[in-house]
């Protein structure tokens, strides 16, 4: 992958088969409107922020957005592929909870090491609240990130140590409706 | 840039955002999503009414700058989803785009329109857009997201960021996907929207068998969208008034078709067939009820029936069920209630949309009708449309039916008596009046109230209509046969198709077959056909008393005071007193001005010019296929090069005449004594020739006295008349309905003076505008409201001259007018008048020089029985003056008469008049943004005329002096003022439209 072409060959398909629950013919489809907005192939980091520009008007979502492109970017190469896109878009749109909240995982475990510490999640959530800006009105005791983080640590860290696990981070999560919900937007839509 | 939008966004939260805002900046940021969507959300808090007010611009903008945004295409149909009103009008706009961008079918705008277009009739009608629904929604019925990879992306990130804040991501995980909607051209499903599909599935949609046929006027390869089966036969007659249709004795009737088809849908007489011809690229919604239809009565409120409430359809249904369906799919119960809803709302659009397209259809028909028949003709079809009244319509714009305030007005009658045709010259545009009830009473409940009237009023109904309408008794005995023998193609047999259309049922006859023979065209229209109805005269109940009173021989000589002279204001009457003699004076003079002279030659030629110009270009048009030789084209060709030549010749020498004319009030003053007179006195006192001026006045003009006639007095005899008449909530509306015109270059010059009303409004400028209604039913039709007691000052001199109220070759002016009116020149009631003249004047003094409003002869120009003037037809503007004419360069109109109502250059009034205009001209000046936006938002690949030539909006900028300072600007103004005094090139429009058009 990474050059442009009309179509996925047949090899292409049946990998992604593998690696996706859309079938053939979706594949073509999402295949086709990719190439229509990435005519490449393939979207690199400022690219990537452009397009949350469009939608983020009013804030800076430029480290949001490489926060994402990150994840998005499992191979590391610095470039989103077709493939790395509809693999996400698979888990986001048919996955269960536990496949989101995995992928969701990766975003906030800056580093990689299983854990999202206190200061990853003070990144992203500041990073979050620059990408918004001040469209939003938030209730006194989150408007700013730490606030936030603050907030999102003591209903998640039970063990008290500053850290949340993998298993802290989706008992908490399941725990916020609003989280759950957020969680469900491309449900049945794609 | 996220510093600039950062201030954006505190623009877009701070206490001065208003609509006016978010519009502006949709219109600059139209490939902004996030603004895009931002705004669209801001505009949903506020009221509709503003929203209506823009929505010319915003559907505009929309078609005309297709974007990566879905923002405004979803707030528009989201605004008409709630409002009715809104989604008619936008129907209509969508329509009248459709025709413009007809022949590119393959721009991305067309496409949009298109689809915007289905979607828009899906919502009025409650029908699921073609091919879009049925594989598109996933579970709960919300509709999916199309294969947009970017949109993706976002709304995928938005769900990574719900953990750190969830707060932030409801709206933009909404933008994603409403972004992620947007359909992609090479998908399959909802894109394939051509016309026809529209069509095909709004029939499908309808199927349910409904009684009453439906309207069948169809077009070409363009099945009908209508409810109901049509029985070809049944649509076969669908003719006006009785023509074609020969009613015996013994109830039978022989409908012939000119095609000799009985099944022909098309209607047969030849006005149908030429709109037809007309629309075939349109897509009409719904058509105009047929005959039969019409002859039962039902035309407008079939399917009422089907429901148990027909209130309940009324009061809710525009607003409610349809939101209830969209945004609330998933949640909906109660599916039984909620359908019929949906079908009450389906039917109430459809016949308001029915009614208002009988109206223009009415205007097509009457122009095959030979002149001195069409009054008739159209009192005819208008008793025949009563029929169908009172029924679940209200007229968009003139109702009041608010979201918070869903109670839509009914129309429950058209009295025919006071409908007239008005005159033009190829078209026949008509005023008619619409009775309307504001009430919450279902038509049930008035139709019973009136039963409970008594008979009397139905037999006198039942009794005009026979002598009006031809056709309308049951077993009525008018003959026709002589006419539709002569009109009917002669190689087509009759056929007796009333045989066939009652022994098939209107339910056996299934879609495709009226369809087959829909594409049947009508070689041989009948033309004339209802000039030879033996419809007795129109009684005529409009007073026929002329508006000006006054005897002759008391005027002006010995003008008898009729106030009290101690209650008015003492300065303003001497002054208006003194100016008096002063025109006496200059009268009596006499003097043969050198300049009456010139401008009559230079009219005459110019007059000259013109016609021998429309006919070259005839000619040129006749040859168009001959075969030109190169050697006559060139002398064509030639030909227009002197005629220009000769043109710009007369234009020089005026020019020089008006430096001239500057030159002398700069030494003489401004008094310098210029004629009072409109064009037939070519600008000097004295008449040209008497017996041309008597030539033009008595040219028929029914529509004068219609005008005429005040209009509280009018509404009081219509009510004292109408059955109606005595419920409380009863009211009036008079409109003009004009087909063969696209009315919406009127509808934004209308829009633009509203706008300089509300800066003035808000500046607290005592200026006086009138604003008029107008709503666009296609790109050539629609409605205008009319203007109240107002008269054109072309009828008044018509009038005048007609019952020589003139002295003996003396031009009579608008002063002369004055006097008669309102009395002496000293007297309360002519001050006020003269007050109401100056603050109008002021105002369209301002409006026509920014807007560049040209073609004002008289008969554009309205005065009211208040004394107000009022500018009308705004045909050329901005950029557009009349064709080949070109030569109206004054600021604004000005001439000698109107100053003479003033009380001449040196009058207080008249410095008044200039302070006034002046800060009328400053305040414009300080909001020229507010109109330069309406401008500019509508100018980008317009089809109006008054875009063609320049860019408009810079030029209205540049009238307004911006570079100027405060100063300068009012110098400025101060020189337009002398400019247009008494201008040149004033009298020579004047005179000129004297010489082409008799245009007094």
């Amino acid at each position: 992958m990474g050059r442009s072409q009309s179509k996925l060959t047949t090899e292409e398909l049946e990998d992604l088969q593998q690696c996706t629950r859309f079938n053939k013919k979706e594949l073509q489809q999402w295949y086709k409107g990719f190439i229509k907005d990435c005519p490449s192939g393939q979207l690199d980091k400022p690219e990537f922020q452009q397009i949350y520009k469009q939608f983020f008007p009013f804030g800076d979502p430029s480290a949001f957005a490489d926060y994402v492109f990150n994840v998005f970017d499992t191979n590391k190469n610095g470039k989103i592929e077709f493939k790395e896109f509809i693999v996400a878009l698979s888990v986001t749109s048919r996955g269960d909870l536990e496949d989101k909240l995995r992928w969701a995982f990766q975003l906030y475990d800056i580093d990689n090491d299983k854990t999202i510490t206190y200061e990853e999640m003070l990144n992203i959530v500041d990073a979050i609240y620059k990408m918004v800006g001040t469209m939003i009105k938030l209730p006194p005791d989150e408007d700013t990130p730490e606030k936030r983080v603050k907030k999102i640590f003591s209903l998640m860290d039970k063990k008290k140590d500053d850290r949340l696990t993998f298993d802290e981070f989706k008992e908490g999560s399941m725990k916020d409706p609003a989280i759950v919900q957020a969680l469900k937007l491309y449900d049945g839509l794609v | 840039m996220n510093s600039g939008n950062s201030l954006l966004l505190r623009l877009f939260k701070s206490e001065f955002f208003n609509a006016w805002i978010a519009v502006s900046y949709l219109f600059k940021y139209p490939d902004a999503v996030g603004i895009q969507h931002y705004l669209c959300n801001e505009l949903k808090k506020f009221p509709l009414d503003e929203i209506e007010f823009f929505l010319p611009q915003l559907v505009h903008l929309l078609i005309s700058r297709p974007s990566e945004s879905v923002a405004l295409e979803n707030f528009i149909l989201d605004r008409c989803q709630i409002s009715s009103h809104m989604a008619i009008l936008t129907l209509w706009y969508l329509q009248a785009y459709t025709s413009d961008l007809a022949a590119s079918p393959n721009t991305p705008s067309f496409k949009l329109c298109k689809r915007v277009f289905n979607k828009c009739q899906a919502i009025v009608f409650a029908t699921e857009a073609p091919g879009e629904y049925e594989d598109i929604f996933g579970k709960n019925g919300v509709p999916k997201v199309k294969e947009n990879a970017l949109s993706a992306m976002v709304g995928m990130g938005v769900m990574l960021a719900a953990f750190g804040q969830p707060m932030m991501t409801k709206s933009p995980g909404q933008l994603a996907l409403a972004q992620g909607r947007r359909p992609r051209a090479f998908s399959t499903a909802g894109d394939t929207l051509e016309g026809t599909v529209v069509g095909e599935s709004a029939t499908q949609q309808h199927q349910p068998s409904h009684q009453h046929q439906q309207p069948s006027q169809l077009q070409q390869s363009m099945p009908t969208i209508e409810t109901n089966h049509v029985s070809p036969q049944e649509s076969g007659r669908s003719t006006p008034a009785g023509i074609n249709m020969t009613r015996h004795e013994d109830g039978a009737t022989s409908p012939r078709s000119p095609s000799g088809e009985p099944g022909s849908p098309h209607a047969t007489i030849a006005g149908m067939s030429v709109s037809t011809a007309q629309s075939i690229q349109r897509n009409h919604v719904v058509t105009s009820p047929s005959l039969e239809d019409l002859r039962g009565g039902q035309a407008f409120k079939h399917k009422r029936d089907r429901f148990s409430s027909p209130r309940y359809s009324h009061d809710t249904a525009p607003s409610s069920p349809i939101s209830l369906k969209f945004s609330d799919r998933g949640s909906m119960d109660g599916q039984s209630s909620a359908a019929s809803l949906e079908l009450a709302r389906r039917s109430y659009f459809h016949s308001e949309m029915q009614f208002l397209l009988a109206l223009v259809d009415i205007a097509t028909r009457l122009v095959i009708v030979p002149k001195p028949a069409r009054l008739s003709a159209l009192r005819a079809e208008l008793t025949l449309l009563n029929h169908n009244l009172p029924a679940e319509i209200c007229v968009p714009l003139w109702c009041h039916a608010t979201l918070e305030n869903p109670s839509h007005h009914r129309v429950v009658r058209i009295p025919p008596q006071d409908a007239v045709v008005l005159n033009s010259a190829d078209r026949v545009p008509y005023l008619l009046q619409v009775e309307v009830l504001e009430t919450d009473m279902s038509v049930e409940e008035i139709r019973a109230q009136r039963r409970d009237l008594g008979d009397e009023e139905e037999d006198e109904h039942r009794s005009a209509s026979h002598t009006q309408g031809a056709e309308l008794s049951e077993n009525g005995s008018i003959h026709l046969e002589a006419i539709t023998e002569s009109n009917r193609s002669s190689d087509e047999p009759p056929k007796d198709t009333l045989e066939a259309s009652s022994t098939h049922s209107v339910d056996s006859k299934d879609q495709e077959e009226s369809e087959k023979v829909s594409v049947d065209t009508i070689a041989n229209p009948p033309v004339g056909s209802l000039a030879d109805l033996s419809i007795s005269p129109p009684g005529s109940p409009v007073s026929t008393s002329p508006v000006i009173t006054l005897n002759p021989s008391e005027r002006m000589k010995s003008p008898a005071p009729s106030s009290s002279p101690g209650s008015r204001p003492v300065t303003q009457s001497r002054s208006n007193e003194a100016y008096l003699q002063t025109v006496l004076k200059r009268r009596a003079s006499n003097s043969a001005d050198d300049f009456a002279e010139k401008m009559r030659t230079a009219a005459v030629m110019l007059a000259q010019l013109s016609q021998q110009q429309a006919a070259q270009q005839a000619g040129a048009g006749a040859n168009g296929n001959a075969r030109v030789s190169s050697q006559s084209r060139s002398s064509i060709k030639a030909k227009a090069n002197s005629v220009e030549d000769i043109r710009a010749k007369i234009i020089k020498e005026m020019m020089a005449l008006e430096e001239q004319r500057m030159q002398r009030m700069k030494l003489e003053g401004v008094s310098s004594g210029v004629g009072g007179g409109g064009g037939e006195g070519a600008g000097s006192e004295m008449l040209e020739d008497e017996r041309k001026v008597m030539a033009n006045v008595t040219t028929d003009d029914p529509s004068a006295a219609v005008f005429a006639e005040d209009w509280d007095a009018k509404m009081n005899r219509i009510r004292a008349t109408s059955p109606y008449g005595h419920l409380p909530s009863w009211q009036l509306l008079s409109v003009i309905v004009k087909q063969g015109a696209d009315l919406r270059q009127e509808q934004l010059a209308c829009q633009l003076i509203r706008e300089m009303g509300w800066i003035w409004e808000r500046a607290k400028i005592d200026v006086w505008i009138t604003y008029m209604r107008i709503l666009v039913t296609s790109d050539n039709s629609g409605l205008i409201e009319t203007v109240r007691n107002t008269i054109s000052i072309h009828s008044i001199k018509k009038d005048a001259y007609a019952r020589r109220l003139n002295e003996v070759g003396v031009v009579f002016t608008l002063y002369d007018y004055f006097q008669q009116k309102f009395g002496d020149p000293a007297s309360e009631k002519f001050i006020k008048a003269q007050d109401n003249f100056m603050r109008s004047l002021a105002a369209y003094s301002v409006i026509t020089y920014v807007l560049q409003i040209r073609d004002r002869h008289n008969g554009n120009i309205l005065l009211d029985t208040e004394g107000h003037i009022v500018h009308i037809d705004f045909g050329f503007m901005l950029s557009n003056s009349p064709g080949s004419v070109g030569f109206e360069l004054a600021p604004f109109k000005l001439p000698q008469e109107y100053l003479d109502v003033l009380g001449g250059v040196n009058s207080e009034k008249f410095a008044e008049f200039k302070v006034l205009l002046k800060k009328a001209f400053m305040a414009v000046r300080k909001h020229t943004e507010n109109l330069v936006l309406l401008i500019d938002m509508m100018s980008k690949d317009s089809k109006l005329p008054c875009f063609q030539y320049e860019n408009a909006a810079q030029a209205v900028r540049d009238r307004l002096a911006l570079n100027l300072t405060e100063v300068q600007a009012e110098e400025f103004i101060e020189k337009l003022i002398m400019s247009s005094c008494c201008n040149v090139f004033t009298r020579l429009y004047d005179t000129f439209q004297y010489y082409s058009n008799g245009i007094l």
